[in-house]
């Protein structure tokens, strides 16, 4: 049995591998219509924002972000769903020694302070709203694992994630009731470029994502952790 | 007013970023705020809908930005009828009894953004992005009540569902990396200019990669494995939803990729060797089937072969049968569905089954009669429409097609009259379960669909016809999206672009 | 509101008194007055269809740039006629004493109503998918009239569904074909409109045509169905479906062969490498129609089986008759429709009074009922006299017309197997009233006593009617005239009693008193011969011992065995095993498709991966 799987693995391999090698025969060295080229050249006068990557990501194709927040969105809830019904407080968290717990509960701000300046300097340098967010989950699940107890609330949690939500969908909307378009970037040349009031609302834009990343993640880690939900509020 | 169409995404997005909270302040709001947002989106979407009907198609730009840097959407009659349907069909299967704590209204208002989304968007990763929305959502509605073999098979459909999401966007890199741009419209144009561009090894295997990717929830030929195991263990309106909505979706993307990029390449004959394939195996597979549930899920694979079949044939007829079928199968399949969860014994145990719920049942033989396409059910029509698109289209060996397609209608002719004869059979000694009160709703509305379409044909068939018409007029969609400046070729939009995106468009 | 929408409303009104009043009598009393007024409302409609007029019904709807509407012709005219006469006998019949019996007479009778609807909305079709409409709902109707009482019935009639709907199918297809190369699916507009189509077009209509339509009407190889389906159905649905059902798909034959597509084409169209041309081989399936399934008649030992195999080869001359083109063949061809239906139906209701007072059909336990029920035997005596082509009936003109017409079409082979055909009718249908009412009476029939009058009255009106429309056959002439007449097929000039034809006339007066003559001359020798002594059966001995009433010295069983040696050998269940090897075939191909989805996704994989490789190979 095991025999016959392995093979048919490999046959399934050699074929897609095969598949892969003839599609990478033919390439183009000169593109029809040289969409990157045109970002490169208009991106930053569009936009505003020193960072090229925020500006395609928060400015050209800011409904393809919408898009990937509300799968991580879905990602979450359905996860939710199936990790649903958690009994509270099972097992207590496994205590880790003295030097984690302390180095834990020292590691936690600085965290949370790289998170948030990676979030908010995300169209000044690499980075932004889900690389921070992620860091930011990632602050409140290392005391997790250290059992230091520091313990995230789900109720501001969820909070914090939909207003972020709304907030993102506002800031679009904003722009579409003041006679653009939807999600359409505002007040992009009101500062210098460079810095940290420049992009107008990209950066509010990355802060929406960043948080609502973060808090989804955090609660999401959470509930992987199997630990219930005391209320410590302290996000 | 048609800028208001992105609405149509919004509304569902914000009730489901909402929900939990408020949930957890007022549960009854809660409750209610779901199927609310759904009737106002329902209804905002029939509104565009008759501002279409009357003005025409439209084109919708976001961000500011002209295509190919921005993204765009474009409104026309089937794209909006499906965002109408896809509201409504939700709203039919709407989880009203489940606990308050529960995020599958969350998950329904998910779909519904994805489904919005898919039918309107215009360009090639927003409709992936899209996609996945919806395709996560149904992985959630899938896996939700926690029994062990509905879990494993969950986890199964994720896998190989994630694993098809791959190859799909390993197909749209491609394409990219062929046609330099991600905007349907602007490929088309690109196509246009140069006819062997999307017909050599790398468009064609693009074409195939995305087929097989999205194929996975289209139900199509060799990714739909995963249809029997699922659909005779998941609750029956997540089935039906499943069946009757998001494969219909996947199948709008795959469609707009075709028409647009791949006409007059070989990808229409990969298409329909697909469909054909799949369309003989499901109808084989289903001739024996043991159970209801198994019944419909190969009979829905087939179905989806036949929509497959129908849409490659690239003609006004063809396209109309497959809108008109893909409606009839919307329409029932979730229905037939509650119905199987009913009549969850063994085939050969459901003798006389049908004479304790008379209504019911006479609605049932109802709509298998659409599916197995007697007249004058709308079934009928779509299957006249799909022979008149197969013998009218250019190309040879449409004999063949024709003799799979009649072939194949006739086993499910014969394991849907044998099913009947058995549900009208003798009464049976064995306790009977009534249909549950709360599928009630749902059946008769479905029903009431159904022969308000077999007697409304006449008003209907204009429409399709419509609706068909502009899915094929590729030049008039590439017209509506590219702005004037845009319609010559290569580097020249720099300096257009920075005067539109100064300008915005007005509401 | 004319009179044809009339019509179509009160069939539609029909189906409800036996819904409303399931219980008692009066929901079969109210039937048959309902099918008594249709008959006279089709009668008041005869000047306005007759010389090739039709009557628009203001039923109509649009679809898909069609117009689909209903309007009915001299020739669907003649069809709805025979169908509601036979309506209005069999539910008379049931009214009158049958229905007793049976537990779900109501269901009964909406059904045949049912039916009878359909049939007009088939006939009254003005455009392909209105007939299409009607089709689909004659077959339908059909299925459930014949699954109605239960039991073996209903796998009878499933069988028969599958095989109208792969009829269906493949009729969908031909009006496909014909609307793409014509334009148009208005009947009227129709007319000769295929007799332009290249060869290979033409060939393949005309086979999707011939299964379409064949299917109904039982033509080899798709004759497998109608036996058991009308043999199991109840007594006078059996009626009704072996009098009438099956000419639809004459109707729907003769529409496309000789409305459409026109007779000279057919002779024009030449099958490659053989003399034969597309009439000539239609007229030799009808041929076989005639011969395989009433040889295969006489092999039966259920008496309704009997008849049911008999139905299917009169299907046969009709359809001969109709492909000869010239004026003879096209009355005998139509008059036998009429004709056919005339005795058949008598047929099927003796049979059934027979099983309502003895309890069986088979054929090897009765005997002897004359003595006990005289006027079943007298019906039935009508009935075979008719079928097997003998003068004084009418089966014996249209016969006579049919092989006046195969001599003068210059087909004598056809005409040796029209003979030969008529000659196994002959031979069944004697087994059926000898194996029934002749012989020896058994025990257990003793007290039997004809059916009640409410029966046998209908049965005898119908029979009757047979007889004098033998003697004159201008009655039934007078009734095909309008459907020839839409057709646009030649008829003979006849009068009330004789058909003129220029090398020789029929004048039934004339055979009808040389054979009453030649009866009375025998009667006279009988009478004034001496004195007559009765006897009874049992007075007799065989082998030197005189007979008791235990002895069953009736010659029944296996009936015809010296025949049968000789073209039993021939007689093999060929299409039987096709069938059975088709249902086989997709038992298997189902069982390895569902093997594709249920074996962990193992062959799954290597299956699509082998397809992606040769795929790739292929294509790069």
């Amino acid at each position: 049995m095991t025999m016959r799987r392995n093979l048919a693995s490999l046959i399934f391999t050699v074929g897609l591998g095969l598949m892969l090698v003839s599609l990478m025969q033919g390439s183009h060295t000169a593109f029809p219509v040289e969409v990157g080229q045109n970002i490169n050249a208009a991106g930053f006068a569009d936009h505003g924002a020193a960072n090229l990557v925020t500006s395609v990501v928060l400015g050209y194709r800011g409904l393809d972000t919408l898009g990937e927040l509300t799968i991580l969105f879905v990602a979450a809830t359905a996860a939710g769903m199936v990790l649903g019904h958690c009994p509270g407080g099972s097992t207590p968290p496994v205590r880790g020694g003295f030097i984690l717990a302390t180095a834990a509960e020292l590691l936690f701000p600085f965290l949370i302070l790289l998170g948030a300046y990676i979030i908010i300097h995300g169209h000044l340098s690499p980075g932004g709203g889900f690389q921070g967010g992620a860091v930011i989950a990632a602050a409140y699940y290392v005391p997790l694992l250290a059992g230091s107890g520091r313990l995230f609330s789900e109720d501001t949690g969820s909070l914090i994630e939909s207003l972020a939500g709304v907030g993102f969908i506002a800031i679009g909307l904003l722009a579409l009731w003041g006679g653009g378009e939807f999600l359409a970037p505002l007040y992009s040349h009101n500062g210098a470029p460079g810095a940290l009031l420049s992009a107008g609302t990209l950066p509010l834009l990355y802060l929406a994502v960043g948080l609502k990343v973060g808090s989804e993640l955090a609660s999401l880690l959470a509930r992987l952790g199997g630990i219930g939900m005391e209320v410590d509020d302290d996000a | 007013m048609t800028q208001q169409a992105i609405l149509l995404v919004l509304l569902p997005l914000i009730a489901a970023f909402t929900l939990t909270p408020l949930r957890r302040c007022n549960p009854v709001i809660a409750r209610v705020a779901g199927p609310a947002v759904v009737v106002s989106q329902v209804m905002l979407a029939i509104t565009l809908l008759l501002h279409i009907a009357q003005l025409g198609p439209e084109a919708v730009g976001f961000g500011g930005f002209s295509i190919p840097l921005g993204i765009a959407f474009h409104l026309d009659l089937v794209g909006m009828s499906l965002v109408a349907l896809a509201g409504v069909t939700l709203l039919l299967l709407w989880p009203w009894t489940v606990e308050s704590d529960s995020a599958e209204p969350s998950l329904y208002l998910l779909l519904l953004a994805g489904a919005s989304g898919i039918a309107l968007s215009a360009d090639l990763f927003n409709l992936y992005v899209f996609f996945e929305v919806v395709a996560v959502a149904s992985y959630g509605l899938v896996a939700a009540p926690n029994s062990g073999i509905q879990l494993y098979a969950s986890i199964r459909l994720l896998l190989f569902s994630a694993a098809g999401s791959a190859l799909a966007l390993l197909g749209i890199g491609l394409i990219y990396n062929l046609g330099g741009s991600l905007s349907l419209a602007h490929l088309g144009q690109v196509a246009a200019q140069d006819a062997t561009l999307f017909s050599s090894v790398e468009g064609l295997s693009a074409f195939t990669l995305i087929l097989i990717g999205l194929g996975v929830k289209a139900e199509l030929f060799p990714a739909n494995h995963w249809v029997p195991e699922v659909y005779g263990l998941s609750r029956p309106r997540v089935s039906g939803l499943l069946a009757g909505l998001v494969s219909k979706l996947a199948l709008l993307i795959l469609l707009r990729l075709l028409w647009q990029l791949y006409t007059g390449t070989g990808a229409e004959v990969i298409l329909l060797v697909t469909g054909l394939v799949t369309l003989l195996l499901g109808e084989l597979a289903a001739f024996r089937a043991t159970r209801l549930r198994e019944m419909l899920a190969f009979s829905s694979i087939g179905q989806l072969g036949l929509l497959a079949v129908a849409f490659s044939m690239g003609n006004e007829a063809g396209v109309a049968a497959g809108l008109l079928l893909a409606l009839n199968h919307l329409l029932i399949k979730p229905a037939l569905f509650l119905y199987a969860h009913n009549w969850r014994a063994p085939i050969t145990a459901l003798g006389g089954q049908a004479w304790s719920t008379p209504l019911a049942s006479a609605l049932f033989v109802l709509m298998v009669l659409s599916l197995m396409g007697i007249p004058p059910l709308p079934g009928f029509w779509g299957k006249y429409l799909l022979l008149k698109g197969v013998l009218t289209a250019p190309t040879l060996g449409m004999g063949w097609v024709v003799a799979l397609i009649l072939f194949t209608t006739l086993v499910e002719m014969i394991y849907f009259m044998r099913l009947l004869t058995r549900l009208y059979a003798e009464k049976s000694v064995q306790p009977i379960p009534p249909l549950s009160r709360r599928h009630y709703a749902p059946v008769a509305l479905l029903g009431a669909g159904l022969i308000a379409l077999t007697l409304g044909m006449g008003h209907v068939s204009t429409h399709l016809e419509q609706g068909a018409a502009q899915l094929l007029d590729r030049s008039g969609y590439r017209d509506r999206l590219i702005p004037a400046s845009l319609r010559h070729p290569v580097n020249h939009f720099q300096t257009h672009l920075q005067g539109t995106a100064r300008q915005g468009g007005h509401p | 509101m004319n009179a044809f929408d009339l019509l179509l409303y009160l069939a539609l009104a029909t189906l409800l008194p036996s819904l409303l009043a399931p219980k008692g009598r009066s929901g079969g009393m109210l039937t048959t007055l309902a099918y008594l007024l249709q008959v006279w409302l089709l009668f008041s409609l005869l000047p306005s269809v007759s010389q090739g007029g039709s009557v628009a019904a203001c039923l109509e709807f649009a679809a898909f740039g069609h117009t689909i509407g209903w309007q009915l012709n001299g020739f669907g005219w003649f069809f709805a006629l025979i169908t509601a006469v036979s309506a209005l006998i069999a539910s008379a019949y049931a009214t009158g004493g049958w229905e007793r019996q049976c537990d779900h007479a109501s269901r009964l009778h909406s059904l045949m109503a049912l039916n009878v609807l359909a049939m007009y909305l088939l006939l009254g079709a003005a455009d392909l998918i209105s007939l299409f409409i009607g089709w689909e709902l004659v077959s339908w109707a059909g299925f459930l009239l014949m699954a109605a009482p239960g039991g073996q019935s209903v796998q009878a009639a499933l069988r028969y569904l599958i095989y109208a709907l792969a009829g269906a199918l493949a009729l969908l297809t031909a009006i496909v074909l014909i609307e793409q190369s014509s334009g148009t699916i208005q009947l009227d507009a129709l007319r000769g409109a295929l007799a332009s189509l290249p060869d290979g077009l033409s060939w393949v209509v005309l086979a999707l045509v011939f299964v379409g339509f064949g299917v109904k009407l039982a033509m080899p190889p798709f004759h497998l169905w109608q036996a058991p389906a009308y043999g199991y159905a109840d007594g006078p649905a059996a009626a009704f479906l072996g009098a009438i059902s099956s000419r639809m798909g004459l109707f729907g034959l003769c529409l496309v062969l000789v409305q459409m597509v026109g007779l000279e084409r057919l002779v024009g169209l030449a099958l490659p490498f053989s003399f034969f041309d597309a009439q000539s081989l239609l007229a030799w399936a009808a041929a076989i129609t005639l011969i395989v399934p009433t040889y295969i008649a006489l092999t039966q030992n259920d008496a309704r089986l009997l008849l049911a195999w008999h139905g299917i080869g009169q299907g046969g001359f009709m359809l001969l008759g109709l492909m000869l083109g010239n004026d003879l063949g096209t009355a005998g061809g139509l008059l036998h429709v009429l004709n056919h239906a005339s005795y058949q139906a008598p047929l099927f209701l003796a049979v059934t009074a027979v099983v309502y007072r003895t309890g069986t059909a088979d054929l090897d336990r009765l005997g002897g009922l004359i003595a006990r029920m005289p006027w079943a035997y007298v019906t039935l005596l009508l009935g075979i006299i008719g079928l097997a082509g003998l003068p004084p009936m009418n089966g014996f003109v249209s016969k006579w017309l049919i092989y006046k017409g195969l001599l003068d079409a210059q087909m004598p082979l056809l005409f040796v197997a029209a003979v030969i055909g008529t000659l196994g009718t002959i031979l069944s249908v004697y087994k059926l009233i000898h194996n029934i009412f002749l012989g020896q009476l058994r025990a257990e029939h003793r007290e039997v006593t004809d059916a009640p009058w409410g029966m046998t009255g209908p049965m005898l009106l119908i029979a009757g009617f047979a007889f004098i429309s033998g003697m004159l056959p201008g009655l039934g002439l007078y009734l095909v005239e309008p459907a020839a007449a839409a057709l646009g097929l030649p008829m003979p000039s006849f009068d009330l009693s004789a058909i003129h034809a220029p090398n020789g006339a029929l004048d039934m007066l004339v055979v009808v008193s040389a054979l009453i003559g030649a009866i009375g001359f025998g009667a006279l020798l009988f009478l004034n011969a001496g004195r007559s002594y009765r006897t009874q059966p049992l007075d007799n001995y065989a082998g030197g011992h005189f007979l008791t009433a235990q002895t069953r010295y009736q010659y029944s069983h296996h009936f015809y065995a010296g025949l049968l040696r000789v073209i039993g050998p021939w007689m093999r269940p060929w299409l039987v095993a096709l069938e059975q090897g088709s249902g086989h075939f997709l038992d298997l191909a189902s069982a390895a498709s569902r093997g594709l989805y249920y074996h962990n996704g193992l062959r799954f994989l290597v299956f699509g991966t082998v397809v992606g490789l040769l795929w790739l190979l292929i294509v790069v």
